[in-house]
């Protein structure tokens, strides 16, 4: 099986990157993928959510060219690159297919970080499926409108998509957003529900429920990302 | 307008202004990338892009930017890909080639390769390649046969032509920008080594500065005459001013910088009129400076 590629990223912070990361993460290696979860964040958040001790230099190092990846598991059939502060002063980072060829996994799930464009380029140039997270507000627009009007300029394009998380349906807003969304990136909006019981077992430093509103909706997602041809494929 | 309508405004605001700032992002970023990985290849070693569908180079410009490379070296790397498929500079690359070529008979077969060189003056031509400088008189690194290039390594020219050809129009439209200070400066490099910068056209066998410093630069001609034009570069501290008008100077200067970042279509009648007040002020308030020289005002 070739090794899906996928970018999560948002240049906002707080708009639920980490977290679609940590539910697709789960969600693969339940289904029997093999997933590599590479946190590209300086503040190592998917590294702490998962448990992992952000030494931060592990994923640095590999792309700086100093150590060959050796990810940690953090569940089976999941391992974890950590990010942290390092992850900021990486002079001329090698491209990430380049830098993590080798490890064998079924997935790449690779975790932007917030406010940092030449890391989510990194990442940009290595996906085949970037998936922008977003919220129903100006400022998450604008982040996800940032790096999109970026990713779709990449040759060959990855396939793209906005994803709003933490829908609450009796919110008129929340409603009318995926709507206003498609219209304005011209792209595919797919929503995560909001789920009290994955936001309490992210909390409580677990990984996210295997069943409930998030996990149904994250199903959809894995689904749509199944259509998406493998960079290089004819 | 309810509040829900408001919403749906303010958000689509933010995906203009995610666009804007986009726009900033990928200049910066190329203004990073021309900064870094630029490498002395061997000019042999450079080759020929294949199913390269760009126009052969043209004499005259090729003869014009060899005389420049001669006087002030070459300003302007090469674009290549990974393996050294010229991706950008051609005509920078055939005018390192011409200069190379000593002997004055090579130089003149090398020419007549080139698109138009049979509509070139052949008495003129001529005079102008042999007052061409001989191998060791050229500029490092050419005399050593080599000149500087950046190198697209994450670009393979013959595997993705399109790539190639993208990072070309990008290469070719987004050159650095030179402040005044710089144009000014390899304009006097240019004066020294004999460029006239006379208004109109230039007369037979005189070097004109303006067109030359436009192609060393890879920018159009009114772009250096602009930049020809304007005063010395602002100094970037204003403590020749008394402390209120530094404070002005400074939030006028922010507020520029600001606005700039705004698309001035985004922009309200009464908003566009206030950045144009404050540039001219921060405009006039910088005149005022040079024009004390620091002293209090």
């Amino acid at each position: 099986m070739k090794t899906r590629w996928l970018a999560i990223v948002g240049r906002k912070g707080g708009t639920g990157k980490t977290t679609l990361a940590l539910c697709l993460a789960a969600h693969y290696a339940r289904t029997g993928r093999r997933v590599l979860l590479a946190d590209l964040d300086p503040q190592g958040s998917a590294t702490l959510a998962a448990g992992a001790v952000a030494s931060g230099a592990e994923l640095a190092a590999v792309l700086s060219g100093t150590a060959t990846p050796n990810p940690a598991t953090v569940a089976e059939r999941l391992a974890l690159l950590a990010g942290g502060p390092e992850m900021e002063t990486i002079p001329a980072p090698r491209p990430l297919r380049e830098a993590l060829a080798g490890v064998p996994a079924d997935v790449v799930l690779v975790d932007c970080p917030p406010g940092h464009a030449h890391l989510d380029r990194l990442a940009l140039a290595a996906a085949d499926v970037v998936l922008a997270c977003c919220e129903p507000h100006r400022l998450a627009i604008a982040g996800a409108a940032r790096v999109l009007d970026e990713a779709r300029t990449r040759r060959p394009a990855p396939r793209c998509a906005v994803v709003l998380g933490r829908v609450d349906e009796r919110r008129g807003l929340d409603r009318a957003a995926p709507d206003l969304l498609a219209g304005a990136f011209n792209l595919p909006v797919l929503t995560v529900r909001q789920d009290a019981a994955l936001a309490a077992a992210l909390n409580a430093g677990g990984l996210p429920p295997e069943h409930g509103r998030a996990a149904a909706d994250l199903e959809a997602l894995a689904r749509w990302i199944e259509g998406t041809e493998h960079k290089g494929d004819a | 307008m309810n509040q829900n309508d408001k919403a749906r405004a303010g958000m689509l605001a933010g995906l203009e202004a995610g666009h804007a700032q986009a726009k900033i992002d990928r200049r910066l970023a190329a203004e990073a990338d021309r900064g870094r990985a630029v490498a002395l290849l061997d000019l042999e070693a450079i080759r020929p892009r294949a199913g390269s569908d760009t126009r052969p180079a043209r004499a005259a410009h090729v003869l014009t930017l060899a005389e420049s490379v001669a006087a002030v070296g070459l300003v302007q790397s090469l674009t290549v890909d990974k393996s050294g498929h010229l991706v950008a500079g051609l005509h920078r690359l055939e005018a390192c080639r011409l200069l190379y070529l000593v002997k004055p008979e090579a130089r003149v077969a090398h020419l007549a390769t080139l698109d138009g060189a049979d509509r070139l003056d052949p008495k003129e031509t001529m005079a102008r390649l042999l007052a061409l400088p001989v191998s060791g008189d050229l500029p490092e690194p050419l005399r050593a046969g080599k000149v500087p290039c950046r190198v697209l390594s994450d670009l393979d020219a013959e595997a993705d032509p399109d790539a190639a050809l993208a990072a070309e129009a990008a290469e070719n439209t987004a050159r650095k920008s030179y402040t005044p200070g710089e144009v000014a400066a390899l304009a006097d490099r240019l004066r020294r080594a004999g460029y006239r910068d006379a208004g109109g056209r230039p007369r037979k066998g005189e070097r004109a500065l303006r067109p030359a410093l436009a192609l060393v630069l890879g920018v159009d001609v009114s772009t250096i005459r602009r930049n020809l034009n304007t005063p010395p570069e602002k100094p970037a501290h204003v403590s020749g001013f008394s402390e209120p008008a530094a404070r002005l100077a400074r939030a006028l200067s922010a507020f520029n910088r600001a606005a700039a970042e705004i698309a001035l279509s985004s922009m309200t009648t009464a908003q566009r009129r206030a950045v144009k007040d404050a540039a001219a002020l921060s405009d006039l308030l910088a005149r005022l400076h040079l024009n004390t020289e620091g002293k209090e005002i």
